[in-house]
């Protein structure tokens, strides 16, 4: 009976302990205090830096949330596991004061929808990869024209643009000084204002730059000639396999689609790059542009006008020659929305940004035929980035023939892609492998590898080890202990793209106390970059002092990273009025998130 | 047969015996089971460990982080490279995994109970009157509201489309008189056209005043509303619905439903909770159902009901005591289940928020670390689920043997 | 019987519509824009715009209360559910969001992997579970029974992802005997008449493709059979159990007749049917399993393309898959139905 009383006990306490189990208020996940949110008129101009901020009490200063920092729902190059650096910031800030709580806010598309909306009301983390070389790729979009509305020649009468109302950040200095820089042709003068724009956002704590990826790819030792690029696509041309005419190259993601024109991911560009060619390229293991379908083109004295000799004796896939004409279709099919195939379900969204928008809003006022091989681009400005956006993967030249013949569909995995590149387009099985076959009468010599085949596998380690087991003879982003091995493997090399890219933590100014510079400067000394570096991006990743990459011209190297400092953040936070640390913040009803 | 030896002949003396209630008697069956007494001692370590972790084991997840301590394997002894005891091991922010698993079994539990709470309530309450009115006649009341009730669904669709309010209302009204005026021409087809005109007119009337067509087609659907209300609607019919609305959540497997749900609600323990609560309604919809159907042609139901007892005294009072049997194994599995899928949502990432430790999630975290060997960090959270599920589960299975005399041997 | 199954088909329909009607919704609800999903980064509002309007995401969810208001009958119908309906009754599951791909051809390549897996995965449950059941009956509160119910409900417990992952650290990253992940090695050629591989290399007596495609199936094969192996093995010991307590099978042995045959030719037979409805039921809880199993070894089926089609907002993709594997479901319950009433004369038909 004795062991009756026992387990009469046990089941006490066990019912007793799931009633405390079911009750008991969970530690850690507190319901935010949320109260209705201000009905405010939204203001035209919002000045997040200049805003007066700690000192408002609460409730002017609107809704009040917990502090939070949002992370991304999937890897990319510069953040190579986002949960777990999330994790790693959110125990750095903890130990400043910061008591940030991590949410995720969806997948990637919805992720970036409510950043662009100003909705990611916190901390947020992103980046950027480059995608031609030019600094303006890097500075422009983030800090210039999507920061500040040009009005008139003097920046004081400039207007902050829709998105810095929504929380992005604005100064309406560094946009004048970026669009300076954008219409002058002397390069010389532009890194100067390059610089001086880094050492200004530095200076006001901008964003937090976090690091900078060298993205690594693994190889098995039978295979040479790789070329990574920091720029376009890598080149596929010169690989060897010992013992073998297949190369299989293992990848993440698949292509979206096959028409460069229309896309705008890494994964679709990684294969038409092979497919197809631009008028330039980017040289191979550099960022400089060099000739390519194109055998030179020549600027005019105030590089308005470009006239370009084009190659030739070149021919499409499909047979049709490559001349004026098809440079020609190709740039009007992108450029006016009118043209018969600038297909409706199709957007041509690098062409805008690149070009300044379509039909009378472009930047290429037109292109026009000199003679069967010449083609001259007239300007409605100068534009100093000029060859850099030329050589860009998406703007390659497509066969007219295959795009008339396969209408919207062209691209689809129905169709592939025709262009002159030293690869043709065999099959694709969507989600799992697209192949490729060797373009015997590419202009540049056959490729030695007959068949190119990018494989889809989309877990890291069991890329790795499909690496291993030799089902696949390259692959691209393995975690930071597999390179380890990988570089110990006799059987394996690992290469390394160039980092062209930077993740970053940005504040949204939406909320009051990011307005503030000393509570943004406690934020910069609390996080432990090094750290954070050392242990998820091993020593392919380095620390970033600047937007741009060490590799990019415009860097500054003068500028000095503010130090990893958890005291000197509390002190910071506590001169701005916070002794006891942050946890909630407020949420500015002067700005408003678009709708 | 074999013979019966004197051995096994016992000898029962009736006058000292104590009183035994059935579910002493239960009870006592349940402890002679070896194996239910390995699952309540694995279910008490388990709840145990999480309860008394959480109130007595303090552990800030925010500031736990050494990334001089990334990936060490499982350390009894303290020793130059790993200065810390990890029995686990540690993970790749340099977190004690054992501390983790602990603490993550707070986690796990209360999504167990909270979903299985959820399931259990709808799910009970619907079986319970879905069974019940299946067989037992409606009362004058209950009609009136069942009437009533599908009038004002159905009216709800006009009162949308017109964007009048006073269609749902009327609607309801129809339901109310058609209940109400049970004996007018029952079973002909005088009733149903004057029920079908009276929706008409009652919903296209209003809807006239909008638009020509919005009134038709109001008035198309008020007909069919006074069709359905013409009926001899009872119980069967309530039952009907619920069972088919039931078989249609059945219909789609449990993970993509709740994975669903989780992206509508968004990521996070309490969503996940509400997901895979929502998902299993329909399984204990069709146990109470099923159990009370089993029981409802009893004589003690049938002697409350002639006797005339109210039916929600007669529901609470003398039919659920005695449908609890399967219904405690069912919850008992069902906290098996719902950790189990706690854990398949947290290990595709959407479970707890991080960085609060949540086995499910602290897999999917660190398999990427397998090929590179650190299989510590894999094996222990697994475990945990294997073993808490593990023990729910034999717990379950010997209350179903204790609780079923039947399946006794 | 034809009444009765009549009867069940009706009764399944209203099943079928509300199954089209929650996929549906379930997609609408989700928060996120289809649209902006497929434009990416720097998509503009009207490019938003022409690809809602393209795809008929700017249409009302079920019925254009505005049309009916302006006397337009027609466009009040014209919903995104009806368009909907109105294209599932010409099989056309409209195209992927991304790729533009017919869901129905992807359905197609997708569904016969998962089929595939689901169905070795039950060979392989049935194979080990109903003996482990019988010996477990017959040799009740034996050692034996104790053991293989204890391990019946240990694979009933399992959780099949940390199961796979399990097996890839033995096999594949330790071991290096099989293949993480995948279907087929690239390379490896392969005839497809049924779509199922193996048994594709088996008719074209391709037997090293049979090897490669083996490697591939059999440790997500075994990940996803544990639950359902360890659910056949307790349901054939109760059957057997209840069946060895009848009547018949007493005058059986009293006869004299063999353990042996009174097991196998006496209760098996009828011990059956519980089991066989058991296996039927199952196969729809292979098919959700599906979904971890594929996303574990990568293997190229249905359950990992929703899951990710959930993610990433494609609606095509989601509801062609979903109600697919709903359809499957449906139709195995449907069909353990009618065998039911077939094989068991007590049931009722009318």
């Amino acid at each position: 009976m004795k062991n009756k009383t026992l387990y009469m006990l046990l089941a006490a306490m066990m019912v007793l302990s799931m009633v405390l189990a079911a009750c008991g208020a969970p530690a850690t996940e507190a319901p935010a205090a949320e109260e209705p949110a201000a009905e405010a008129p939204v203001v035209e101009e919002a000045a997040p830096t200049e805003a007066p901020a700690a000192e408002a009490p609460a409730e002017e200063m609107g809704e009040a949330i917990p502090l939070t920092l949002y992370y991304m729902p999937v890897t990319r190059f510069y953040y190579p596991s986002p949960k777990e650096i999330a994790e790693g910031m959110a125990a750095d800030l903890a130990k400043a004061g910061f008591n940030v709580q991590l949410e995720l806010a969806g997948d990637w598309p919805t992720y970036l929808g409510l950043r662009r909306e100003g909705k990611l009301d916190g901390l947020y983390m992103l980046g950027w990869g480059g995608d031609n070389g030019d600094p303006d790729n890097f500075l422009n979009y983030f800090f210039g024209f999507s920061s500040a509305d040009k009005v008139g020649d003097d920046p004081a009468a400039w207007v902050k643009s829709p998105e810095a109302r929504e929380g992005w950040y604005a100064n309406t200095d560094v946009a004048y000084k970026l669009y300076l820089a954008s219409i002058n042709p002397d390069q010389a003068e532009r890194q100067a204002l390059y610089e001086e724009v880094e050492q200004m956002l530095h200076d006001d704590i901008a964003r937090l730059w976090i690091a900078h990826n060298n993205t690594p790819l693994v190889f098995s030792s039978a295979v040479d000639g790789y070329v990574a690029q920091p720029v376009g696509a890598d080149y596929f041309e010169g690989v060897t396999v010992d013992g073998s005419d297949t190369f299989v190259f293992g990848r993440g993601g698949d292509s979206v689609q096959l028409d460069p024109a229309v896309v705008t991911d890494g994964e679709s560009f990684r294969v038409t790059g092979q497919v197809l060619e631009p008028l330039y390229q980017y040289e191979p293991g550099s960022t400089k542009p060099v000739p390519a379908l194109a055998e030179e083109c020549v600027a005019n004295d105030d590089s308005t006008e470009w006239t370009c000799t084009l190659r030739q004796g070149v021919k499409f896939h499909d047979g049709t020659d490559f001349n004026a004409d098809a440079v020609i279709f190709n740039y009007d099919r992108w450029h006016y929305t009118d043209n018969p195939y600038h297909f409706d379900s199709q957007v041509f969204e690098y062409y805008e940004y690149m070009w300044g928008g379509f039909d009378d809003a472009s930047i290429i006022q037109s292109v026009e035929k000199i003679d069967d091989y010449t083609v001259k681009f007239v300007l409605t400005d100068s534009l100093a980035p000029f060859l850099a956006n030329l050589a860009m993967d998406m703007f390659a030249i497509s066969s007219p023939a295959a795009i008339e013949a396969a209408g919207a569909d062209y691209g689809l995995p129905g169709n592939g892609a025709v262009g002159t590149g030293p690869y043709k387009f065999v099959e694709w099985v969507e989600g799992d492998s697209i192949t490729l076959e060797a373009n015997d009468d590419y202009w540049n010599g056959a490729p030695p590898t007959k068949n190119l085949i990018f494989k889809v596998i989309a877990d890291d380690s069991a890329r790795f080890l499909a690496l291993k087991a030799g089902d696949i003879q390259g692959l691209e982003q393995a975690v930071v202990e597999d390179l380890q091995a990988a570089e110990a493997d006799d059987a394996l090399y690992v290469l390394t793209r160039p980092a062209l890219n930077t993740g970053y933590l940005a504040f949204s100014y939406r909320v009051v106390e990011f307005q503030d510079p000393l509570v943004r400067e406690a934020f910069a000394h609390a996080i432990n970059k090094q750290g954070l570096v050392e242990n998820f991006y091993g020593a392919y990743g380095e620390a970033a002092t600047n937007f741009l990459p060490p590799l990019i011209w415009g860097h500054n190297d003068a500028i000095e990273d503010w130090s990893y400092d958890p005291e000197l953040s509390r002190q910071l936070l506590a001169e701005a009025g916070y002794p006891d640390g942050l946890s909630e913040v407020h949420l500015d009803p002067n700005i408003t998130p678009a709708e | 047969m074999t013979e019966i030896t004197p051995k096994e002949i016992t000898v029962t003396d009736f006058a000292v015996r104590e009183h035994r209630s059935l579910w002493m008697d239960a009870w006592r069956r349940l402890l002679a089971s070896n194996t239910a007494r390995l699952g309540m001692f694995i279910v008490g370590l388990f709840v145990f460990s999480a309860v008394f972790a959480h109130y007595f084991w303090e552990y800030n997840p925010k500031i736990d982080l050494d990334y001089s301590l990334k990936l060490k394997p499982p350390t009894l002894v303290a020793n130059e490279e790993v200065p810390s005891v990890h029995i686990f091991g540690t993970d790749k922010l340099g977190r004690d995994i054992f501390r983790r698993v602990v603490h993550g079994g707070w986690n796990s539990l209360r999504v167990g109970i909270v979903a299985v709470g959820i399931s259990l309530f709808f799910g009970g309450l619907i079986g319970l009157f879905a069974g019940f009115y299946e067989n037992i006649n409606m009362t004058f009341v209950e009609r009136l509201t069942l009437f009533g009730l599908t009038g004002f669904m159905m009216g709800i669709l006009s009162a949308w489309i017109a964007a009048q309010p006073i269609q749902a209302i009327f609607m309801t009204t129809l339901g109310v008189a058609a209940a109400y005026y049970k004996d007018f021409y029952p079973d002909s087809l005088k009733r149903t056209a004057i029920f079908a005109l009276a929706g008409f007119l009652l919903s296209a009337l209003p809807g006239f005043f909008i638009s020509f067509t919005v009134g038709w087609v109001v008035g198309v659907w008020g007909a069919l509303t006074g069709v359905l209300l013409s009926r001899p609607l009872e119980g069967k019919f309530f039952s009907n619905v619920m069972m088919r609305l039931m078989d249609i959540v059945l219909s789609f497997p449990g993970y993509l439903l709740a994975i669903a749900i989780v992206a509508f609600l968004g990521p996070g323990l309490s969503k996940g909770m509400i997901a895979i609560g929502v998902v299993g309604i329909p399984v204990y919809a069709r146990l109470t159902r099923s159990a009370v159907l089993s029981v409802i042609q009893k004589e003690y139901i049938l002697a409350a009901q002639s006797v005339g007892e109210a039916h929600s005294r007669i529901i609470f009072r003398h039919l659920t005591p005695n449908i609890l049997s399967p219904i405690i194994v069912q919850t008992t599995m069902g906290l098996a289940n719902a950790i189990l899928s706690a854990a398949a949502l947290g290990f595709l990432g959407l479970g707890a928020i991080p960085p609060e430790p949540e086995w499910g999630a602290m897999l999917g975290d660190s398999y990427r670390y397998l090929t590179s060997g650190a299989w510590w960090a894999v094996l222990f959270p697994g475990l945990a689920i294997m073993l808490s599920v593990l023990g729910f589960n034999l717990l379950g299975d010997g209350l179903r043997d204790a609780l079923d005399p039947k399946l006794r041997t | 019987m034809s009444r009765y199954i009549i009867r069940r088909i009706f009764s399944v329909l209203p099943t079928l519509i509300g199954v089209t009607f929650v996929i549906f919704m379930f997609q609408r609800l989700i928060p996120g824009d289809p649209a902006v999903a497929m434009l990416g980064e720097h998509a503009t509002e009207e490019n938003v715009e022409r690809i809602r309007e393209q795809f008929g995401l700017n249409r009302p969810l079920f019925l254009d209360r505005e049309a009916l208001v302006e006397n337009d009958i027609a466009g009040f119908f014209d919903s995104q559910y009806i368009r909907y309906m109105k294209r599932l009754f010409v099989l056309d599951m409209g195209e992927s969001i991304h790729r533009r791909i017919p869901v129905a051809e992807t359905l197609g390549l997708r569904f016969p992997a998962t089929i595939e897996l689901s169905l070795l995965a039950m060979f392989i449950a049935i194979l080990i579970g109903i003996p482990v059941g019988i010996v477990s009956a017959a040799k009740r509160n034996s050692l034996i029974d104790s053991v293989s119910m204890v391990g019946s409900l240990v694979g009933v417990s399992m959780p099949i992802f940390w199961l796979g992952l399990m097996e890839i650290m033995l096999f594949a990253v330790i071991w290096q005997w099989l293949p993480a992940g995948g279907r087929i090695s690239t390379g490896v050629e392969l005839q497809e008449i049924t779509h199922l591989y193996l048994l594709d290399s088996l008719i074209t007596g391709n037997f090293e493709a049979f090897k490669d495609v083996l490697s591939h199936i059999i440790m997500p094969a075994i990940a996803l059979a544990t639950i359902p192996m360890g659910i056949i093995a307790r349901m054939t010991r109760s059957s057997m159990l209840d069946v060895l307590q009848e009547d018949y099978v007493r005058t059986a042995k009293a006869k004299g007749l063999g353990r042996n045959l009174v097991l196998f030719r006496h209760a098996l037979k009828n011990a059956a049917l519980p089991v066989i409805t058991i296996i039927g039921l199952q196969m729809g809880t292979l098919l959700a399993g599906a979904v971890l199993t594929e996303t574990i070894f990568a293997w190229p089926g249905i359950g990992r393309w929703v899951y990710d089609g959930i993610l990433g907002r494609d609606y095509p993709i989601v509801q062609g898959g979903t109600l697919v594997i709903a359809l499957v479901f449906v139709a195995v319950n449907f069909f353990v139905d009618i065998m039911y009433a077939l094989l068991d004369p007590r049931i009722r038909y009318d």
